[in-house]
């Protein structure tokens, strides 16, 4: 099950977005980006960089 | 034929090489001879319905069901070629109408745009590619726009098998649909099919406001086990005629693939705090969109004073990024220095892996 997590710099601005071993860059060019938004926009839920992911549940995604 | 011909669409020399349009870089396909293969270095690749592979750079497989295929670059080539892209069988699957097994390319807007699909003005455009298999009969694949809303399904034909065959398709130009403009976006899809259901399979020869990955009746090659299937040499240019393959330094090809995706592996920054290293960074060439980057392995880093450090668990961030450079930082270091510089260091052992390993993916893929 796919399981973002936003990543904020040390402003507090959102940087970019964490997916397993992954950085998606907040970029609405860039594909992986693209899932993220399809993701969010069908209600998937984002955690925040701190946040542990509920039991049993991995990240896991496409190659890129 | 001494001084060679010319005819509205190609001149050909006397030995036989032929420049469509009389200008170079005429095939919008990159990695068209398979040599560049960037993740891989060679080794196998197996794709899975949430991991898809790319075997060459620029190159997708793609699956809707786990353990039927197996993909890699190979060596064996059709003459004049020195590597294909080669799938393996590892069944006999039976496919579903939901099924698609496919490779793809698809094309940047910036490398498609003159071609005018989805105008009055749209041109014909020529496929042409070299095709092996254990397997003989009717095959088949498409050309979509990036959506996937506009189709034009395409069949050719296996004569022989294990045998090298050159295959051309012509494909009248789209005059309708959302074809992307000149941007960095996804305009156009190349699909080749290798088991597709009928849900994703259309009439060959017509454009159809659909998403049609191949054509109806083709061949599934992991409708056999052990099935093997080879292609090199692909080409798509603007005209009604297959020329010469378009050969382009290796080098050049490299930075083509490189717009898309490189392995970052030597570069210079420092500790933002105990645990982590930041960097600022120039892509090697100017890269499609601001990248996602994903670590393979372990990122190893070396502080001089010290030797080499290692991550405990992969992990990295992108501080900025831009389709021109970026800051990445790489955590889960311990003991490191603030402030004091580290060096990313892949060895020549781990580029030249296979596949390749501790290091960092940068990818701006379609």
């Amino acid at each position: 099950m796919n399981q973002y997590k936003e990543y904020q710099d040390r402003n507090g601005n959102l940087a970019c977005i964490l997916f397993g071993s992954k950085a998606i860059p907040i970029d609405p060019a860039n594909t992986d980006y693209q899932a993220f938004l399809k993701y969010q926009t069908e209600g998937g839920k984002v955690y925040g960089a701190d946040e542990e992911f509920p039991d049993g549940q991995a990240a896991d995604g496409e190659q890129t | 034929m001494p001084y060679g011909t010319l005819n509205a669409d190609v001149m050909t020399t006397s030995d036989g090489v032929s420049s469509s349009g009389l200008y170079g870089f005429k095939n919008r396909i990159i990695n068209g001879a398979m040599v560049i293969d960037q993740r891989n270095a060679g080794a196998s690749v197996t794709p899975t319905t949430t991991a898809n592979g790319f075997p060459v750079d620029r190159f997708l497989v793609t699956v809707t069901q786990n353990s039927k295929l197996t993909t890699r670059q190979s060596t064996t080539a059709a003459i004049g070629f020195t590597n294909s892209l080669l799938i393996t069988s590892s069944s006999a699957y039976s496919i579903t109408s939901s099924d698609v097994f496919v490779i793809r390319q698809s094309i940047e807007g910036f490398n498609f745009c003159d071609l005018g699909f989805g105008t009055a003005s749209a041109a014909t455009v020529t496929l042409s590619f070299w095709v092996r298999s254990s397997l003989t009969g009717t095959f088949g694949g498409s050309l979509t726009n990036y959506a996937a809303t506009r189709s034009y399904p395409f069949t050719y034909t296996i004569s022989v098998a294990n045998t090298w065959e050159q295959k051309t398709v012509n494909i009248t130009g789209d005059t309708s649909g959302t074809w992307v403009g000149a941007s960095n976006a996804g305009t156009a899809s190349l699909w080749f099919g290798l088991g597709v259901g009928s849900t994703s399979s259309g009439t060959a020869g017509a454009w159809a406001a659909a998403d049609y990955r191949s054509a109806t009746g083709a061949t599934s090659v992991v409708g056999t086990n052990g099935a093997t299937f080879y292609i090199t040499g692909v080409q798509l240019e603007k005209g009604s005629t297959a020329t010469s393959f378009d050969y382009r330094p290796y080098g050049t090809e490299l930075m083509l693939c490189q717009r898309y995706f490189y392995n970052l592996v030597a570069a210079a920054g420092s500790a933002a705090s105990t645990t982590k290293m930041e960097l600022y960074y120039q892509h090697p060439v100017p890269m499609r969109a601001a990248p996602t980057l994903n670590i393979v392995g372990l990122m190893k880093i070396e502080d001089v004073s010290v030797g080499f450090l290692n991550q405990s668990s992969a992990t990295s961030t992108l501080e900025q990024a831009s389709y021109l450079g970026m800051k990445p930082g790489f955590g889960n270091f311990s003991g490191l220095t603030t402030n004091r510089p580290y060096y990313i260091a892949a060895t020549a052992a781990n580029i030249t892996a296979s596949p390749p390993t501790n290091l960092c993916q940068v990818s701006a893929e379609l």
